[in-house]
């Protein structure tokens, strides 16, 4: 393969994993991540889990209807976890906030760009290095891994910390690092790197995001989703008073 | 001019300085008030040493048995002396038996005074109710029912519930101003042993400080971390028996609560105090007694000089301390016994 | 809104020295009825003391054994953790010596007064790097966190 011809990214790539392979086995590892989510949670013993939030927007009783809790829902999404407003908000280590906003905000990017590019037609590649979903991974994947970077380093720089620092935290924050990393290498690779090297990160990466959706539910971000989802409630339930 | 060393005291310290002026080559004349050699390990029968819970035996049942047994040692229990006359190199002392009531008269060469200390007694202290209430009682007596093996209340069932309380008798104005450095590791050690023997058992040690010195922190640790037991951070305003059990009056001061809770056994941590055989022979040899009624070195950094030429200090006669202090102190003193020695007869 | 603000206004009106009195003390039965005459309002309000009249660790137990809060039983309330808190020192109401204290003692008032600002906790985990007995704080507040929504950890054992 020669240098001048772009190599189709992440989703059509009629190469050694095709489209459908990846398709498939997503559709089987995402589902079964939130069962195993669902069922950690249900482990703690609380009553409230993360799709406890859908619940109450569908909830008959109280005075708002459908729309209005949506409304809600969004707003205090929007506020309480994606401006970090509300844990995050009291941080005031600039570094950590910075550090955890990146992997949220590259994380959120990354499946918005995936999902984009399987909506386009696959057979529409290559795709312009232009192409603003193109864009918008590239970006998304190297916030995510510079996130986690900062998070890793956070850690590392502190001798106290870095020995408080449980095994799991660890694990979470390395494996998001290397699914940033080698998605910003495959699309890096493709602009010029072999084909066969290109391929195996693109393996690689799949792998680790395969790992990862496993693995959350296991890991501190089982407790993360809880908390967040939690803290949206109780601000829904704050502006459109309590579903039942 | 004479061999011998008389050593008041049959205690650690001074059963440590005749085991080692005994070995050293010079003859003991060791000198006990009651009618048993030990000290407060044998009298008040502990069932293990803090910090590493090493069987009292084990410690004690050497020193004893050496004294009950060498010919060097001539041992006077339930003796007092009641004169002493001379000076260094050559005194005469009169040891009176307390039970026949005969005296007998020894010449020595130098004295070492060991007469150790009594507990706090806390009847003194009404708060505590102790004495009025069953079911209170001294880590003195607890030491006691853990050697038995068998803790329990006076109604012959062991406890569910147990609260030890802390510095009674000590860093108090209104008894001892002192602190007996050695209550919260022997309190410590005890609620630990208390679990191990009782396995279901709740046991709360409401404190001012934890000072476990040096490392006696150990037994701190472990107690939290292996253990399960709770500390509360407080002082006891006063102990009610309701008839069943002991209502405990005090505040948590950690969350700025007052707290009123029922408990099966109160153990009090008692504090060390100087006891009247201190007082007695202080005023035989005619020492010096400090604010406190201990007696007083010439030195407070240099315990074992007592002021008078020719007698020497050791243990708990002279301050608060632990055993580990106390054997140290009673081979420091046989020390200087051993010099006075070599100056006037062994030259 | 309004009116749930007016009703925590109003708790303890019949009070005599309200201001002495924290909220969480304060019995009012909605409707109290004693031999057919109503007894809500004024002769309903019940002040409970401040008194402490039981230990309870069975919160505790539970804590220990949830993630993260295994090693809560060493905690011996130094208070490093606080010291070093973000959030502590932002807002009073959010202290993890506290929080842990009144956990393994089981202070039910205090921990109802308390216990929503755990999910404050921003997960800097700063309290863990300085705490000296290796208790993780920021581990107990997750695990706190949930045990405060948990039943099992409230039913002990
Ligand atoms: C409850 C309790 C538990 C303890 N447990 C531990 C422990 O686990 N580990 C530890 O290191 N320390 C412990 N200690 C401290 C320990 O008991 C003392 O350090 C030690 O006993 C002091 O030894 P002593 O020889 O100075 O005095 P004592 O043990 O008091 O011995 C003094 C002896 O002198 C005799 N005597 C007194 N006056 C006269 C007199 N006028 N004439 C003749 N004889 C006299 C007394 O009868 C006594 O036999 C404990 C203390 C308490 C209160
Ligand atoms: S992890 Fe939570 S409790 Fe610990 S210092 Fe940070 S904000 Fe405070
Ligand atoms: S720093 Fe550790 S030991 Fe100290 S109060 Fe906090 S959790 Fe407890």
């Amino acid at each position: 393969m020669g240098p001048s011809e772009a190599v189709p990214l992440i989703i059509d790539r009629n190469a050694i994993v095709g489209h459908a392979a990846v398709v498939d086995l997503m559709a089987v590892l995402l589902p079964l991540s939130f069962v195993l989510l669902y069922l950690r949670v249900r482990g703690w013993d609380v009553p409230f889990t993360p799709f406890g939030i859908f619940a109450s927007l569908f909830a008959k009783e109280g005075k708002p209807g459908f729309a209005a809790r949506s409304r809600a829902l969004l707003s205090a999404t929007a506020q309480d976890i994606l401006f970090l407003k509300r844990a995050g908000g009291r941080c005031e280590e600039p570094l950590h906030t910075w550090g955890r906003g990146l992997v949220m905000w590259g994380a959120l990017g990354s499946v918005a760009a995936t999902l984009l590019a399987a909506l386009t037609d696959p057979a529409a590649v290559p795709m312009a290095l232009t192409d603003p979903v193109r864009l918008l991974g590239d970006l998304s994947q190297a916030a995510l891994a510079s996130g986690a970077a900062i998070l890793i380093l956070r850690r590392l720089s502190n001798g106290a910390r870095r020995r408080a620092t449980d095994i799991h935290t660890w694990s979470l924050q390395c494996l998001l690092l290397y699914v940033g990393l080698s998605g910003v290498a495959v699309d890096a690779l493709s602009q010029g790197g072999s084909f066969l090297a290109m391929e195996a990160m693109y393996i690689s990466q799949l792998a680790s995001i395969s790992a990862l959706l496993l693995y959350a539910p296991f890991s501190e971000l089982a407790f993360l989703v809880w908390k967040g989802s939690l803290l949206v409630q109780k601000s829904l339930l704050d502006e459109a008073g309590p579903p039942g | 001019m004479t061999g011998t060393v008389l050593v008041v005291g049959g205690g650690p310290a001074g059963l440590r300085a005749a085991v080692d002026l005994a070995d050293f080559g010079a003859r003991v004349l060791l000198v006990e008030k009651r009618d048993q050699l030990g000290g407060a390990p044998v009298r008040w029968k502990y069932r293990s040493l803090a910090p590493d819970f090493t069987p009292t035996e084990e410690v004690m049942g050497p020193l004893i048995g050496f004294c009950e047994s060498s010919p060097m040692v001539e041992v006077h229990k339930g003796s007092v002396v009641e004169g002493c006359e001379g000076s260094v190199g050559d005194f005469t002392v009169k040891v009176r038996n307390e039970a026949d009531g005969t005296t007998t008269e020894h010449r020595v060469s130098s004295v070492i005074v060991a007469t150790g200390f009594e507990h706090f007694d806390a009847s003194v202290d009404p708060r505590y109710a102790y004495g009025r209430a069953p079911n209170v009682i001294g880590i003195n007596e607890l030491e006691a029912m853990l050697k038995e093996g068998r803790v329990v209340g006076h109604d012959g069932r062991p406890p569910k519930r147990v609260a030890f309380i802390f510095c009674v008798g000590s860093r108090d104005r209104s008894t001892n101003p002192w602190c007996c450095t050695v209550c919260c590791g022997v309190s410590i050690k005890q609620a630990i042993e208390m679990k191990q023997t009782l396995g279901d058992v709740q046991v709360y040690m409401i404190y001012m400080d934890i000072r476990t010195v040096g490392l006696w922190e150990k037994l701190y640790w472990d107690s939290m971390e292996k253990y399960g037991i709770n500390y509360i951070r407080g002082r006891v305003g006063e102990v009610y028996y309701t008839g069943e059990k002991l209502l405990v009056k005090g505040e948590d001061t950690l969350v700025r609560g007052p707290f009123e809770v029922l408990f099966d056994m109160v153990v009090l941590a008692v504090g060390i105090e100087p006891g009247p055989g201190t007082k007695q022979a202080a005023g035989v040899l005619g020492l010096k007694l400090n604010e406190y009624g201990f007696i007083a070195p010439r030195q407070p950094n240099v315990h074992v000089d007592s002021g008078r030429d020719g007698i020497f200090l050791a243990g708990t006669c002279i301050a608060p301390m632990s055993i580990e202090e106390t054997l140290s102190e009673g081979s420091a003193a046989a020390m200087q016994a051993a010099k006075v020695l070599k100056k006037t007869v062994a030259v | 809104m309004a009116a749930e603000e007016r009703k925590k206004e109003e708790k303890g009106r019949f009070i005599a020295e309200r201001r002495y009195v924290d909220d969480q003390r304060i019995v009012e039965p909605e409707k109290l009825e004693a031999g057919g005459v109503d007894m809500s309002g004024r002769w309903g309000t019940l002040v409970l003391p401040r008194t402490i009249e039981e230990f309870d660790h069975s919160l505790f137990e539970g804590v220990k054994r949830l993630p993260r809060g295994g090693k809560v039983g060493k905690c011996w309330q130094c208070g490093n953790c606080t010291a070093v808190c973000p959030v502590a020192h932002a807002n009073p109401m959010f202290n993890p010596r506290y929080l842990i204290h009144i956990v393994r003692m089981g202070y039910q008032a205090e921990i109802e007064k308390v216990k929503d600002y755990v999910y404050l906790c921003s997960g800097c985990g700063l309290c863990s790097a300085a705490c000296p007995k290796d208790v993780d704080p920021q581990g107990v507040m997750i695990a706190l966190s949930i045990a405060f929504k948990s039943g099992r950890a409230k039913g002990g054992r």
